[in-house]
Parts: structure tokens; C-alpha cells; sequence
């Protein structure tokens, strides 16, 4: 019988042991499966969308970039009209969620993996020889709202929710919540302004 | 000619010129055996880590590289026991990187031995005849991670600078300056942001 505990503790947002062979099992799985999409040209949808329905969570009219690269697949829930454009990474213990018109520029991360920083804690270790055997994650969702435009190279840490129609600077380091409609960036993240035309205009002036 | 090669000098933390035609054979050769690695699924454990074990300096007993990652030697890298890279780590290596045990590095962290003068009229070469830029300068300087630490994702580290034991870089860190053992440190540039004890 595969002992599906750790995928259980990730699932629900628990810390879990690794390495885990059935997590393994998946990954080696999915990452089969990557490198058959990755091998397609990104325009042959025709090809490319059943694989992709496959392999995510979900999926509406969306368009993916290769190459793209995750651990499970199964945990990504993109809405209508998204973009993924390419060389993004999904560590996709928890689910991701990205909402409907959403753009997600190149090299964005979506990190939903998460240890402890004390070694002590982060490693697990033989209990017979004291020595470590391996270590604990814990991963925490990331939910990306309608309408967002997320900058080249941003990266989006575990548990973060950002807001509809937000817009995240290129290369920031999303670390805590962003609210809707505002434009944010930097490391960590902050919010800048609001993201409406008007505003724009105002700050223009 | 008595005079040190440009692999020797480049190991001594010398400016080298570049393109020097026996650097570019080492990388093209590195490269070759790279391609391969990176080509092989993750499953294929053992022939993963029997290539691992050519191409670096030092690989230590239960380490794991997941997915791709990228060098220009590979030779100048030393793993120590259990450290994990994730996703597509990036080491410019002309200096030596040491990664110390059971150290955990996430996805896309660039190592950058690297560094070039910041005056274009020093950064290159010049033809004397034509003034027209033959090349550049380049001086790797070693960079170190101590044991028990955990580097963030993206993060990037800069020529010369050494991170201690147990200490946490933040995701998306530039490590311009080197880092003390016992903190969590983030940030562009990284600074210690609280101890880790």
C-alpha cells in the first residue's frame, strides 16, 4: 500500500517529512509529462490544451508559455483568458489559484513551499545515528485575483493573496497580501499607488 | 614560458582577459556534460548522480539536484553531505562555490563568482591601433555557504561574499555583503533582519 500521509499533511497545510516516495512518485510523474509539453512549440494549442487539461487543476481559455515548469500540476486553477508567459515556476504543494484576464509576465515564481528557519526544526533526523535523513515543508496556498498583471521575475511566496486588477512591480518579492486594485513592488513588496486611470493621470500632472 | 596560465590566474582570483580560447574549451566542455545531465529525467537517479559526481568538484553523500541547473565549469563546485538545489541553480564558477551540509538551496538562486571593473575604459580591452574593444576583464572570487542554511529562492549571491551556519536568506535577496551565521537576512542589498537562534 503507498503511504499517502505526507500527501495528506501537504494538502492540508500541515509540516510534512520529505523525501516522501509517493510525492516522488507524483513528481516524477508530472515532471514526465512537462517534458513531453515543454517539447511542443507553445503555439500548437491544438496539441498542447487536452495535455494541459490533463495536467492542471483546471483550466479555462487560457494560454500557457513553455517552458513551464512545476511539481504537481494538479494544484494550478487557472481561470479564463490567462497568460503564462514563459519560464515560470510553480512549487505547487497548495493549490495556486490565478483569476480570469490575469497576465503572468516570464520567469515569475509561485512558491507555495515553506520550512521552518531553524535547522533544528527544518531537518528531520535518524533517531538510531542522530544523523538527518531528510527535512519538513509546509505549503501554503496563493491566490491571485481577476484582472492582475504580474511583473517579469516576481516572486510570490506561500499563503499570499493579491487583490483583482492589481499589479505587481517586476522583480518584487511578494512576502504578505496585496489588496485589489493598486500597483505594488519591491522587496518585499509594497503597495505603491492605486491602479486606476485617474490616479495615473493625477500622478502624471 | 614560465608565465601562469589564465585558468591559474583565474583560480587566484587574478583578472583574466576574456575570450581566452582554453577557459571557452573547459565551459564547452562542461556544457557538453551539463546538456546531458539536464537532459536526463529525475527519475534516472543513479545516472543523474554518477554524472553529478564527474562534473563537480565535490558532491557529498545524499545530495539532490531537482530538475535542471546551469555552470560554466562545474569543477569549482563543492557540495557538501545533503544539500538540496532546487529548480535551475545558476553558478558563474571561475571562483570556487562551497555549499556546506545539509544546506537547502530553492529554485533559480544564482551564485556569481563573477565581477568585472565598473569602468567601460577598464572592463575592456582596446585594439591599440584600431581603439576598437577586443574583449574584457574579468576576477571570480570565491563565494561560501555554511552548513544548516537555507537560501530563499531567486536569490542571488555576489562574487566573494560567505553566508554562515543557520542562517535563512529571504527569497528574491541580492547578498552583496557577507551574511553571519545564526540570522534570518533579506532583502536588496541583504541585510540581517532578525537572529535565527
Amino acid at each position: 500500500m503507498t503511504d499517502k500521509t505526507a500527501y495528506l499533511q501537504m494538502r492540508a497545510g500541515e509540516f510534512y517529512k520529505g523525501p516522501d516516495l509517493y510525492l516522488m512518485e507524483l513528481q516524477m510523474a508530472a515532471k514526465a509529462r512537462l517534458d513531453a509539453l515543454n517539447a511542443i512549440p507553445s503555439f500548437d494549442v491544438a496539441q498542447r490544451m487536452p495535455m494541459l487539461e490533463q495536467m492542471l487543476g483546471s483550466i479555462g481559455e487560457s494560454f500557457v508559455v513553455s517552458p513551464v515548469m512545476w511539481e504537481y500540476g494538479t494544484h494550478i486553477h487557472l481561470g479564463d483568458g490567462v497568460l503564462i508567459n514563459f519560464d515560470c515556476i510553480f512549487l505547487d504543494g497548495a493549490d495556486v489559484r490565478i483569476g480570469d484576464g490575469t497576465l503572468v509576465a516570464p520567469r515569475v515564481q509561485f512558491l507555495t513551499a515553506g520550512h521552518p528557519v531553524d535547522a533544528m526544526e527544518r531537518l528531520t533526523y535518524d533517531v538510531a545515528t542522530g544523523k538527518p535523513n531528510g527535512g519538513v515543508t509546509l505549503n501554503r496556498p496563493i491566490t491571485i485575483g481577476k484582472n492582475c498583471w504580474i511583473g517579469a521575475g516576481a516572486i510570490i511566496m506561500g499563503g499570499v493573496t493579491i487583490g483583482d486588477g492589481t499589479t505587481i512591480g517586476a522583480g518584487s518579492v511578494v512576502t504578505r497580501d496585496i489588496p485589489t486594485g493598486v500597483v505594488a513592488a519591491g522587496n518585499p513588496c509594497r503597495v505603491l499607488r492605486k491602479a486606476s486611470r485617474r490616479d495615473e493621470a493625477a500622478n502624471a500632472a | 614560458m614560465n608565465e601562469a596560465s589564465s585558468y591559474e590566474r583565474m583560480l587566484r582570483g587574478e583578472k583574466v582577459f576574456s575570450p581566452d580560447w582554453d577557459l571557452i574549451g573547459m565551459q564547452m566542455a562542461a556544457q557538453a556534460k551539463l546538456a546531458e545531465f539536464n537532459a536526463l529525467p529525475t527519475d534516472r537517479v543513479e545516472e543523474r548522480m554518477a554524472l553529478l559526481k564527474q562534473m563537480l568538484g565535490k558532491v557529498g553523500e545524499g545530495c539532490m539536484v531537482l530538475g535542471s541547473m546551469s555552470f560554466e565549469y562545474g569543477s569549482h563546485i563543492e557540495l557538501g553531505t545533503g544539500v538540496l538545489l532546487n529548480f535551475e541553480c545558476m553558478f558563474l564558477d571561475g571562483a570556487k562555490v562551497i555549499i556546506g551540509d545539509f544546506t537547502l538551496v530553492a529554485p533559480r538562486v544564482q551564485f556569481l563568482t563573477a565581477t568585472h571593473p565598473t569602468l567601460a575604459s577598464e572592463r575592456f580591452a582596446f585594439d591599440e591601433a584600431t581603439g576598437i574593444p577586443t574583449g574584457g576583464y574579468t576576477i571570480n572570487k570565491t563565494i561560501t555557504v555554511g552548513s544548516w542554511s537555507w537560501i530563499g529562492a531567486g536569490a542571488i549571491l555576489m562574487p566573494g561574499v560567505t553566508v554562515g551556519d543557520h542562517t535563512v536568506i529571504g527569497a528574491g535577496s541580492v547578498v552583496t555583503k557577507d551574511i553571519p551565521s545564526h540570522v534570518v537576512a533579506a532583502g536588496n542589498p541583504c541585510r540581517v533582519i532578525r537572529p535565527n537562534a
